[in-house]
């Protein structure tokens, strides 16, 4: 049965807006909390996100999911209060249930039942908050109120500070009586610098049942007990030393609750909200600017050789002019569309804790540089790869636990991401601490898998064996994990960070460890590249492969194993026909047929280098990239293509994919 | 089929296009724009029926023969040869026509089931024949005639993959 929400679909935006936000939030600063449990403005964090989430349901009546954050956010209550203790078991619980809450989110798309059992999450939170005390919920029982005097009082004092908890019995017929029974009773024993309820609250009777004070006291916390255990009816007191919690750092947020639910500060007068499809439109029409200008500038040195008078001056005034507007411009969209690689990385700490407990690995993930701005699609793009090589990191990098002790390596792994911008580049990094990978093992893999002959695999120099963890069915792993170990995955990180114009290298020493270094250009939408023509058509070369350009005679090309190969310095450079790769028939230029000359573009993927040949060279310029449309996605070969400023389409060259091709040929 | 009374015959607008001798009829709301033959951008390694790419106001169209699509022969391209610009989903298509003859209204009770073996092109394609006085019109079933042609073109990368 579908289900039905009563929102708008403005409502519906906005929702998903600020539930993504939250959610992604608390996946972060959960498994934070894992490491820094004593955290105070963390756990605030936490519970506001959950706050917040527990509103947004409530407003649209998603009500099983307005129930489960209900229950998430006791639990985190009690955490904040103290009540409950941060153990990895009560982190998986935590954990799951904001995996229950991301299906119940996508109800609202999919407009089905997600098959989320809520009772169940709920019930199992419900285990944890029963389990630390049986108190009156969240809602009945503002907690203690920690102002910034009692917190100075609390650090200047030289007596030991005590939080002490008490509950009246329910069988009591008087529990206010009792509660300040018990208030009257430390206050006797103990200089009283807050409770819950507040003295105020006490002396005019109070309702609540449960009591809560921080004291500060020259007696032992064993003597504070017994003057509050002589009141009858007092079950369940609580007296405990009141540290780190409550001295917190010069930065960390007031402890006094703030107001639940407060959303993030923004900076409303300096930030607007834009739609990423107009961005992309905006992006497009710069783009379109810039192909324009060139072809302006093309009218204009046409012009100027025909002979200059004071018109062609004049052209030549505004179009330096339009040049420089018309840059700006464009540097100006493509730093709109650049964010943070932050919202990616926010991803990684759970990705990474879900992967080392299942693989029972103790992994430390470090991230640098999450500031680093890059483009949108890029960010989106490099998404899985990174993915990848985490898990690849964990599973395959880090030796298990027993065997790290056994090398005298720390117990816990590191993993570090990283990422840098360098001269026009995006460099991101993932490295380990493990066992690097073994040369000698790759070759003895390839032979006893049959990939290579004994000769072929010793022939190989040691970066190149090491090279074949990118091809397809490679894994030195000995058992495979349902993670990964099945030899697929690491050439499809290479082919999809190459389709964006970026390179992967491997840096890697056994015994020490692993980093695999990814370069991506700052932006997918615009790139610079060589156009070409080729049997009638014009083709444009990504310059991130173009090597070098030389003029090629038929008098240079030699022939190996029935292929065409030239001598380029000291090297075999294999000739690739762009028209007999792409079947082209009726070429005008005479380039098609094998031993002819023409044009040599020499380009590069990875380590492997080829020669393109082609008629003529047109020269380099920035091409907007488009896509063919839907029935010309996924041609092998083509990575889209661009309108130029005189109305043609040029087809952008895939150049791994053609590297790729002809290998097989 | 909805229930249809005789009171309220609805009319359905079409643009009529002869191809191989026959007219055919497109859903008038997926045109979005008939136009002459631009120069056309060949694409390599594209399916068969996909004649290449063409620039329509800056934005780049894969334009597909339709001849070649239901293997009707060949005819080459002269003075009425036209691209009728249809959209599919967030995108245009091209399709390559001998000729486009006039824009009809067409009553829905003159349109008939497609009938087997009748017709030149595969009736999958087809979503009814309209019978207008000496006339025969073959409706198209554009999301049929395209999501093919797509399954068609992908299902020949991925074998060439494999």
């Amino acid at each position: 049965m579908p289900l039905t929400f009563d929102v708008s679909p403005d409502e519906i935006e906005a929702f998903m807006e600020d539930t993504n936000e939250q959610l992604a939030l608390l996946d972060q600063a959960i498994v934070e909390l894992e490491a820094h449990s004593d955290d105070e403005a963390l756990l605030q964090s936490i519970f506001r996100a959950a706050h917040t989430l527990k509103g947004n349901a409530g407003l649209i009546e998603h009500h099983r999911m307005a129930e489960l954050t209900h229950a998430l956010e006791s639990v985190l209550d009690r955490l904040r209060k103290r009540l409950l203790e941060v153990t990895p078991a009560l982190i998986d619980v935590i954990l799951a249930s904001v995996d229950a809450l991301k299906a119940l989110r996508d109800e609202l798309v999919t407009r089905e039942e997600s098959g989320v059992d809520v009772a169940s999450a709920v019930h199992r939170l419900h285990a944890y908050e029963e389990a630390s005390a049986a108190a009156p919920t969240a809602a009945e029982q503002p907690g203690l109120r920690i102002t910034p005097q009692v917190r100075a009082r609390l650090q200047a004092a030289d007596a030991a500070a005590y939080r002490i908890t008490a509950i009246v019995e329910p069988s009591s017929i008087a529990p206010a009586a009792r509660i300040y029974q018990v208030h009257a009773a430390l206050s006797e024993a103990a200089e009283v610098l807050a409770s819950a309820p507040p003295p105020d609250e006490i002396e005019m009777g109070t309702t609540a049942t449960r009591y809560e004070a921080v004291a500060l006291s020259t007696r032992d916390p064993e003597e504070l007990r017994s003057a509050i255990a002589t009141i009858p009816e007092v079950a369940d007191i609580q007296v405990a030393p009141q540290a780190a919690a409550l001295t917190p750092k010069q930065s960390s947020a007031p402890t006094e609750g703030p107001p639940a639910g407060a959303a993030p500060q923004i900076d409303l007068d300096t930030k607007v909200r834009i739609g990423i499809d107009q961005l992309d439109r905006l992006m497009n029409l710069t783009g379109e600017l810039v192909v324009s200008r060139t072809h302006l500038l093309q009218i204009e040195s046409d012009l100027a050789t025909r002979g200059g008078d004071q018109v062609v001056t004049d052209l030549n005034q505004v179009t330096v002019q339009l040049s420089r507007i018309i840059d700006q411009l464009h540097e100006e969209v493509m730093r709109a569309r650049m964010v943070p690689v932050a919202s990616l990385f926010t991803k990684f700490p759970r990705l990474v804790r879900d992967v080392s407990r299942r693989l029972d690995k103790k992994v430390n993930l470090i991230i640098d540089g999450q500031e680093t701005e890059l483009d949108r699609s890029v960010i989106e793009a490099i998404g899985d790869p990174v993915i990848h090589l985490l898990r690849n990191a964990i599973d395959h990098g880090l030796e298990p636990t027993a065997e790290r002790l056994r090398l005298g390596k720390p117990e816990t792994g590191t993993v570090r991401l990283a990422a840098h911008q360098q001269e026009g580049h995006i460099r991101i990094t993932v490295s380990d601490d493990g066992r690097g990978i073994d040369a000698a093992k790759m070759r003895r893999s390839a032979v006893e898998k049959g990939q290579l002959t004994p000769e072929a695999a010793e022939a190989l120099s040691d970066s190149e064996a090491i090279e074949m963890v990118f091809r397809p069915g490679v894994s030195t792993k000995q058992e495979v994990t349902d993670l990964s170990g099945r030899g697929v995955g690491m050439d499809i990180v290479r082919t999809n960070i190459e389709r964006l114009n970026g390179s992967v290298e491997i840096h890697t020493e056994v015994g020490l460890g692993t980093t695999f270094e990814l370069t991506l250009p700052l932006t997918l939408a615009i790139i610079p590249a060589m156009l070409v023509t080729t049997g009638g058509n014009v083709y444009a070369v990504p310059l991130s492969s173009v090597v070098e350009v030389h003029q090629l005679t038929g008098r240079q090309i030699q022939t190996v194993d029935g292929s065409e190969v030239i001598r380029l310095r000291d090297q075999v450079l294999p000739l690739l026909r762009l028209c007999s790769l792409f079947h082209i028939t009726g070429s005008s230029g005479s380039n098609g047929h094998r031993g002819s000359g023409g044009r040599l573009v020499v380009v590069r993927w990875g380590r492997i280098e080829a020669g393109l040949v082609v008629d003529e060279l047109i020269g380099n310029q920035q091409v907007v990239i488009k896509s063919l449309g839907p029935l010309l996605t996924g041609i092998r070969g083509l990575a889209g293509g661009s309108i130029l400023g005189s109305g043609r389409i040029a087809l952008i060259l895939d150049v791994p994919n053609i590297i790729k091709l002809a290998m097989k040929r | 089929m909805a229930i249809e009374t005789k009171a309220q015959v609805s009319e359905e607008q079409v643009v009529v296009f002869s191809l191989a001798e026959e007219l055919y009829g497109l859903d008038i709301s997926r045109v979005q724009g008939i136009i002459k033959m631009p120069e056309v951008t060949r694409v390599p390694r594209a399916a068969e029926f996909v004649e290449g790419v063409i620039n329509l106001r800056g934005e780049i169209v894969p334009i597909i023969d339709l001849r070649k699509r239901f293997r009707l022969g060949e005819h080459g391209n002269d003075a009425d040869t036209r691209i009728i610009n249809v959209e599919m989903g967030d995108h245009l298509v091209g399709l390559i026509v001998d000729a486009v003859e006039e824009v009809l209204n067409i009553p829905s009770d003159a349109i008939e089931p497609p009938p087997e073996l009748v017709t030149t092109v595969d009736s999958a394609y087809l979503r009814g024949i309209a019978k207008l006085q000496e006339r025969l019109v073959i409706l198209l079933d554009l999301d049929r005639v395209l999501c093919t042609a797509e399954q068609q073109a992908i299902g020949r990368l991925s074998a060439e993959a494999a």
